[in-house]
């Protein structure tokens, strides 16, 4: 990893010759959010101007999913479609600055750590209603965007959901120990499979609590744009309302902190369609690869790719996800 | 029968040491409280598991072994399983006598790895 020292002189030194200005960058901390990259909150003193800034360096590049440049112009495709994300200041490519490639946005003060979100929207009526219509205009708006917009890079499957279905069985067919309650799952996503979206949307693809800043005015940014894609519309809200995101605070399904009214209601009054039979297909879906993702971090402790105790731990989480299935399709009468 | 304290107790005093370990190590490094914190609840977790995990083994070869039809002395609770796999992907139509075996075999590895779980059962959001 970067050491701080290291990191501070090879920001400054990028941004001086990208600037092509004096820089002296100040205050350079590393900031809680985000497991697999780093990212560093600094000041940069620039012609007399003091910028608050942070850095997202992909220090792994074998664990990033697309190259920092395609996630950069992300937040650029997010900025003209008025959704909130951090401003874009600088790319880099090169890795030799601070050990990887990274981009530089301004700073957006507030809490992303969710369980300090969800103590803040505790702290304060009606911030967490709030917060959800926010989120549900801000993936309205996203989903609204033009496509031909988006980096040509993105993954865009001809067929989302056919898609997403190969992949889980797949990834099914190659789990260490059967799952019964997976195959029952994946049996019942394909039985209730909804038609092929009419039209594929910019989809941010991690849209959760943890990935958000919050403040007392509520949703300020969203974050982590790395596994952006064309799909369907309703995998956000799926995605933001499973129960792994809540955080204990099981009863609000929009991330712990709203209603699911209230999140519909702010993706409708910004225009968008909610389609409640589709959405429930991608949070059952959402719940199934979340939990074939813990399965696949067991698998790498034990194959040694990826060792360590949270990996191995993982693996004894895959029954909190088989209990959410069972209980999100339990049969009539049961 | 080995002495006591048995696997359970032992597990639960090396959580306790993990345990003390995290709060005392201030500041600590990135990451290392937070492994020492899921050492300490695999520690807890294992405990539990020294006490329940035999009878629950023998209780989930048993249901699946009846909704399958066999004899449960004869296979595996993997074995068992692996087949109820085949069978729920071929048949869809057996998910329904399927779901209450395996609702009880979930609830059986949440009282192991993480009890208090199935508290929650989403009959709020569902009735919508």
């Amino acid at each position: 990893m970067t050491t701080l020292d290291a990191a501070q002189k090879g920001i400054e030194t990028f941004l001086r010759q990208k600037w092509r200005t004096a820089v002296t960058v100040t205050a350079l901390r590393p900031a809680s959010a985000g497991a697999r990259r780093l990212n560093l909150l600094f000041d940069a003193q620039c012609a007399g101007e003091r910028l608050e800034l942070a850095a997202t360096i992909a220090a792994n590049p074998a664990l990033q999913t697309m190259p920092i440049g395609v996630e950069a112009s992300n937040l650029r495709f997010a900025e003209r479609a008025r959704v909130p994300a951090p401003k874009l200041h600088a790319v880099c490519e090169d890795p030799r600055f601070v050990g990887g490639p990274f981009f530089v946005t301004g700073r957006v003060e507030g809490d992303t750590i969710p369980r300090h979100v969800l103590r803040r929207v505790a702290q304060r009526r009606g911030l967490g209603e709030r917060m959800a219509e926010q989120c549900g205009a801000a993936l309205a708006r996203l989903h609204a965007a033009e496509t031909s917009d988006a980096h040509p890079q993105l993954k865009k499957p001809a067929a989302p959901i056919a898609e997403t279905l190969r992949e889980t069985r797949a990834q099914i067919a190659s789990l260490l120990q059967p799952s019964p309650t997976f195959t029952l799952a994946q049996r019942w996503l394909e039985t209730a499979r909804p038609p092929e979206p009419q039209r594929r949307v910019v989809v941010h693809g991690d849209f959760r609590n943890g990935n958000l800043i919050v403040g007392d005015d509520g949703l300020r940014a969203i974050l982590d744009w790395e596994v952006t894609h064309l799909g369907d519309p309703m995998e956000d809200c799926g995605w933001l309302c499973q129960r792994i995101w809540r955080f204990r605070n099981d009863a609000l399904e929009a991330g712990g902190f709203g209603t699911r009214d209230a999140l519909q209601r702010g993706y409708r009054e910004a225009g968008g369609v909610f389609d409640g039979a589709r959405f429930h297909w991608w949070k059952v879906m959402g719940t199934l690869k979340w939990g074939l993702g813990l399965a696949a971090q067991a698998r790498a402790h034990l194959d040694g790719s990826a060792p360590g105790i949270v990996m191995a731990a993982s693996g004894r989480r895959v029954a909190e996800q088989e209990y959410d299935l069972l209980m999100l399709l339990k049969p009539e009468g049961c | 029968m080995q002495d006591r304290p048995d696997a359970g107790e032992l597990l639960k005093a090396i959580a306790q040491v993990l345990e003390e370990q995290m709060r005392e190590t201030t500041p600590a490094p990135p990451g290392l409280k937070h492994s020492l914190r899921v050492a300490a609840n695999l520690a807890q977790m294992l405990a539990r598991e020294a006490r329940l995990g035999a009878e629950l083994d023998a209780r989930e070869r048993q249901r699946l072994a009846a909704l399958l039809g066999v004899a449960s002395a004869e296979r595996s609770a993997l074995e068992l399983s692996a087949e109820l796999s085949r069978r729920l992907d071929a048949d869809p139509a057996l998910a329904r006598r399927a779901w209450p075996v395996l609702l009880e075999i979930v609830r059986g590895k949440l009282e192991v790895a993480k009890p208090g779980y199935d508290d929650f059962d989403f009959s709020e959001e569902l009735r919508r």
